[in-house]
């Protein structure tokens, strides 16, 4: 076996009172392809970013090209090689596509002045390099996530790097796009540099790697060669359980009523003729990748994007849902994919975050908010969904993101709705609230025969949950399945290789 | 495909306007394109030029800075009383470098509180203004100085050239400091265009999160904006007293809100991250334009401060609506990636 | 013990204003030898905190959901002109007092439909065009004044008819000030907006998360809208004050209470990032920044310019410690 590049060694870190790395080792070989791979939330991205100096490690030492460093600066990793390819891609949406390939480099060069001959020639040859083409002068907020991706990558290729960590990056390609991202990949490492790819999708670890490692709950569970590994100790590795969840089957569904239907929804840019009937009782699910339209989908259901043809029918009746004010008037929750920004009131109490889309409801007939009632009523959603917390006045911040995202969840089944739109419901959430969350939604079609619509695109999620799926690929349904259909490798295939 | 790209410029809407208002101008008036106009107009580019080359810095790094007026206030004074104090008879070069280096040090204040605090720097800016005013007012005891020094005296009718129309018989001179202008302006553009620092303040600008992870060292680019504001702030204060002969503490009235108005008119973006040193200057000869003729444009004096603030609003108007319709749309699209995959595929 | 610590911790800013308060006028009696803690000092304290005072709550509106008002002291000149421009005009000859009083509070709505008219100007341009609030208060600033400079070609109103002046001197049962009660009047209206109802709780959720009240069905366009259109009454309110107090009215007689009322906003814990800030807190505050501006008055030898400077500092020195003890409490 070649020479050992970067060795992370018992590295801790915490956030506050969490721990979201316990002493991971991590060992990466000159000219490997390894694979980090764990769920959401257990410690992958804060090991990156100790790598790429962005955090100090509170405990443990990283060995680079055998030297030891009980902390690096984000100068000092790039300077070393060190090339991280961050899931939000970092890039200068601002600037040109030549200037955001080569400024960086130019930075690294410790160079002061900026000679724009100079920075069309490094980005040219970076784009060539991986063989894309995209106009130089173009503004990069202008470009679609895939061309972001690709100018990201080709950002990363120019310097003399010796380690290239790439944080999901096949997340918002097309399966011909990953094709030819892994022949970059594969060229890379032909020159000798290492490539630290983190994923969690098992059939591209399968497929790249030469060595992988597992992270679970900020802990290292194994590292071994990628071949002698099947799907199903995978699993085990990184959920800590073998999956024993049945499919969903909407058991309780009235396959004769409508509850939440639409007819040749078409928003401009976003995606055409879309239709669907949710029946009471079911879980509908739609998956695509990212920018497939289905986050476009969801915000043109919820009033965020106004339709720009189409027909919305909630128990057969034709409605108008141009505002979320709208949509929460008629009982169509939603809950949104970015947690962060789009969910939760960060300074504010777990309180105050669940009552926010009910407020209107607790006003008393002076017009007086009944805080009391409020209370009350996040009570009730905190002991059924089981949120753990201190107090309704602690700020939001004091909980785990599963806990947060149940407040979230809690919100919008305060406002009791008849339709629930769910956009990515589990992300950055651990394992068991993970389950929790499932369980109880699907507990809500089954006994409350509310229709759930699923978006997301964790396929075991999509799977287990949803008793019909649709796949969306460039703003078209391309197909309607069953879950027990299918399997994981079949969905897979459908969403990134599209139907017919 | 060059004309296209300059259609999507603001500079080329920018100097439409400005063509399209002098030639109205020239219509009403028969006196804009007059040699003598054509200077006064350019002299009275000098101070707000400067101004606006530095503020744009401030701009583009997505912060605000409202107490450059301020600091031109208090270098004019300090500077000027010093030498009124010391007698000074040298070159009045050194009360420039004096100025400068006063107004780089407030300029500074203003950096390093923004970089720690992380506070909106309109509200940090506010409070120092506030303490430069005071400053200049309580402790400088300045409000009018009417007899300059000799070296800055000698400099007041220090002129480049003189014409002369001759159908009005009005002349005009060109200062020499049309010359400091033009070097702020020429440092300012290369800095933005030509320098890693200048890339780093547009990427700062962009995605603050993004530069630091690319190695820009985001504190110090801001402490740099607000320092090199400081600076030409300081420069520029001393250059006004060497225009007008004399110190008057109402100079810079509402200085702060022209000088916004016209980086924002020649295109900024005011949440940072756009915006080119030609523009701003363009939006400053815009603002001049229209200050300057707005009787000859059947505006009444008093009403010239309602002006700039429609000018503002409508400066930013059109790109913030913009912004909020697009939140509504998608704007890449999606459905012609699957079109061209098509494409492809057959 | 619990629920009291929690209380003491829940009220911790309002402990340290008192204290504050209580040292300036510590500070102020010894250095004034005993002559600051008179009940004529206090009582002038009374009469004229609250022209800054009441334009401070518009302000303080304005910062909890986000943004900030820059416009409140060209709405408070534009409203004091307009207002004393009608009072002249429709003040009847001779006029009985009751008749007098009734004139009154029609300029007074009147001067309140001037705010909201202008509260609506910025706050369309705020929430519906988009453009960040700093700015469309920056443009609307000069818009405003400049009608306010247009309307009154740079010259004050003058020779107003008395009773403004009365009013606003008129004392309750010859102590309390009518202007403390129109502030008080504020206060508590600015107060239960806040506290119980759902506006207000959308306010500080607005200046919480833009995004996620707007994810969570609140129409923010409405709530910011609204916020400007009380900011805009409360700074007329606070302008028809200032004239009655000056018995005259002009457009630049609010210029100087700018920056005090951003500082009695960041002195009284509104965080200028949104979604955190009490009246309570507004309300020592502002008498401590009256007390110190009253209090230096008393000084023959300290300029009124040293008052910028002063105001300044203070400004910035309470900022940097706002945001070191936050720094401070968040890293336990």
């Amino acid at each position: 076996m070649s020479e050992i590049l970067l060795e992370a060694k018992e590295i801790s870190k915490h956030f506050g009172g969490v721990k979201a790395l316990d002493k991971v080792n991590l060992t990466i070989h000159k000219g490997e392809i390894h694979c980090l791979v764990g769920e959401n939330g257990c410690g992958k991205s804060t090991l990156i970013k100790i790598i790429s100096g962005f955090y100090k490690p509170d405990g443990g030492s990283i060995y680079f090209d055998s030297q030891e460093y009980p902390s690096l600066d984000i100068n000092q990793s790039i300077q070393m090689g060190i090339q991280v390819i961050y899931q939000d891609m970092s890039i200068f949406p601002n600037l040109t596509v030549a200037e955001n390939i080569a400024m960086n480099y130019e930075l690294y060069n410790k160079r002061k002045l900026v000679n724009w001959k100079n920075v069309r020639k490094i980005a040219r040859q970076a784009l060539d390099h991986i063989g894309i083409n995209i106009p130089l002068d173009e503004t990069v907020g202008t470009l679609s996530i895939a061309d972001k991706q690709l100018i990201a990558i080709a950002r990363s290729i120019l310097y003399n790097s010796k380690l290239i960590i790439m944080d999901e990056p096949t997340s918002a390609l097309t399966r011909k796009e990953v094709d030819k991202l892994f022949r970059v990949i594969r060229q890379l490492q032909e020159e000798g540099i290492s490539i630290l790819f983190v994923s969690h999708k098992l059939d591209e670890v399968f497929e790249i790697a030469d060595q992988f490692t597992v992270f679970r709950n900020g802990k290292t569970i194994i590292s071994k060669p990628a071949q002698n590994v099947t799907n199903e100790q995978f699993i085990y590795y990184m959920t800590g359980r073998t999956i024993e969840e049945e499919y969903f089957t909407a058991k309780n569904a009235d396959f004769n009523k409508s509850l939440f239907r639409v007819e040749n929804l078409c928003l401009k840019n976003g995606f055409e003729n879309i239709n669907f009937d949710i029946h009471p009782g079911e879980i509908l699910g739609i998956t695509g990748l990212l920018g497939s339209g289905r986050t476009e989908l969801a915000k043109t259901l919820f009033g965020l994007y106004t339709a720009s043809s189409g027909k919305i029918y909630i128990e057969d009746k034709e409605v108008q849902i141009r505002t979320p004010m709208d949509a929460l008037k008629l009982k169509v929750g939603y809950v949104p994919e970015d947690r962060l920004t789009e969910g939760l009131f960060l300074t504010q109490s777990i309180e105050n975050n669940m009552i926010i889309s009910n407020i209107d409801r607790l006003k008393r007939k002076n017009k007086t908010v009944d805080y009391k009632k409020g209370i009350e009523d996040s009570k009730y959603w905190i002991k059924s969904l089981g949120i753990k917390l201190h107090e309704l006045k602690d700020g939001i911040q004091t909980l785990s993101g599963g806990n947060q995202q149940k407040v979230v969840l809690g919100k919008w089944l305060e406002t009791r709705p008849k339709v629930l739109i769910l956009n990515g419901p589990t992300v950055g959430v651990d394992i068991g609230a993970k389950y929790d969350i499932h369980n109880y939604l699907r507990k809500l079609a089954e006994e409350k025969d509310m229709a759930i619509l699923l978006i997301s695109d964790d396929i075991s999620e999509i799977l287990m949950n949803c008793n019909r799926i649709l796949i969306i690929k460039s703003g078209h349904i391309t197909g309607e399945y069953k879950n027990t259909d299918l399997d994981s490798s079949k969905l897979q295939a459908l969403i990134t290789e599209g139907v017919g | 495909m060059k004309i296209q790209r300059l259609l999507k410029r603001n500079e080329f809407y920018v100097a439409l306007i400005i063509i399209i208002l002098s030639l109205i101008i020239q219509a009403i008036s028969g006196q804009f394109f007059t040699a003598n106009n054509l200077v006064d107009l350019t002299r009275s580019l000098i101070v707000p030029g400067m101004m606006a080359s530095g503020l744009f810095m401030v701009i583009v790094s997505g912060n605000i800075d409202v107490s450059f007026p301020y600091t031109a206030m208090l270098c004019m004074f300090a500077v000027t009383k010093l030498f009124q104090v010391t007698g000074y008879q040298g070159p009045v070069i050194l009360g420039f470098l004096l100025a400068a280096v006063i107004g780089a040090f407030l300029g500074m204040i203003n950096g390093v509180l923004a970089a720690w605090l992380k506070l909106p720097t309109l509200i940090i800016t506010l409070g120092t203004c506030t303490i430069y005013l005071g400053f200049t007012q309580g402790v400088l005891k300045s409000s009018v100085i009417s007899v300059l020094p000799e070296p800055m005296k000698n400099m007041v009718s220090a002129n480049l050239f003189s014409v002369r129309s001759a159908a009005t018989n009005l002349g005009s001179s060109m200062h020499v400091s049309i010359l400091f202008l033009i070097v702020t302006l020429l440092i300012v553009g290369f800095i933005m265009k030509y320098t890693m620092l200048g890339r780093g303040i547009y990427a700062v600008g962009g995605d603050p999160v993004a530069a630091e992870r690319a190695g820009f060292n985001v504190a110090a680019i801001r402490v740099f904006v607000f320092t090199a504001c400081g600076m030409i702030g300081g420069i520029t204060g001393l250059t006004q007293v060497t225009l007008s002969g004399m110190c008057q503490i109402n100079f810079f009235d509402g200085y702060e809100m022209t000088i916004i108005a016209a980086v924002v008119l020649g295109g900024a973006n005011i949440a940072g991250g756009s915006g080119s040193v030609f523009g701003t200057f363009l939006g400053v000869v815009l603002m001049k334009i229209i200050s300057n003729n707005l009787i000859l444009l059947g505006i009444p004096t008093e009403w010239s401060k309602l002006m700039t603030g429609i000018l503002i609003i409508l400066g930013v108007c059109v790109s913030a609506y913009k912004a909020v319709s697009a939140e509504r749309k998608v704007t890449s699209n999606i459905l012609k990636d699957a079109a061209g995959e098509e494409a492809a595929h057959e | 013990m619990n629920s009291i610590s929690r209380y003491l911790n829940k009220d911790s800013n309002i402990m340290r204003l008192l204290f504050i308060l209580l040292v300036t006028l510590a500070g102020l009696t010894i250095a004034t030898g005993g002559s600051f803690l008179t009940f004529g000092q206090m009582q002038l304290v009374a009469y004229l905190f609250p022209e800054m005072g009441v334009m401070s709550l518009g302000m303080m509106l304005a910062m909890i959901s986000g943004g900030i008002d820059l416009t409140v002291v060209a709405v408070a000149d534009l409203a004091g002109i307009l207002s004393c421009m009608l009072l002249k005009t429709i003040m009847p000859e001779n006029a009985s007092l009751p008749v007098q009083i009734l004139v009154l509070l029609v300029i007074l709505i009147f001067g309140m439909v001037v705010g909201s008219v202008c509260g609506v100007f910025t706050g369309t341009l705020i929430s519906r065009i988009g453009i960040p609030a700093m700015v469309a208060t920056l443009g609307a600033s000069d818009i405003i004044l400049g009608l306010a400079v247009g309307i009154t070609q740079g010259s004050s109103v003058n020779e107003l008819p008395s009773i403004l002046n009365t009013a606003v001197n008129y004392r309750l049962f010859g102590v309390i000030p009518l202007t403390t009660i129109v502030f008080a009047a504020c206060a508590g209206t600015v107060a239960f907006l806040l506290n119980k109802t759902a506006f207000g709780f959308k306010i500080y959720m607005i200046g919480s998360n833009k995004e996620a009240s707007k994810y969570s069905g609140v129409d923010n366009k409405k709530v910011l809208t609204f916020t400007y259109i009380i900011s805009g009454i409360l700074a007329s309110v606070s302008g028809i004050l200032m004239c009655g107090h000056f018995n005259s009215a002009r457009s630049d007689f609010g210029k100087s209470y700018l920056t005090p009322s951003i500082l009695i906003c960041v002195l009284a814990g509104v965080n200028p990032n949104g979604g955190k800030g009490k009246v309570s807190g507004m309300v020592f505050a502002v008498i401590i920044l009256q007390m110190l501006s009253s209090g230096f008055s008393l000084f023959q030898n300290i300029s009124d310019y040293y008052k910028n400077l002063i105001w300044g500092l203070v400004l910035i020195a309470v900022m940097i410690i706002n945001v070191v003890s936050e720094r401070r409490k968040a890293r336990k």
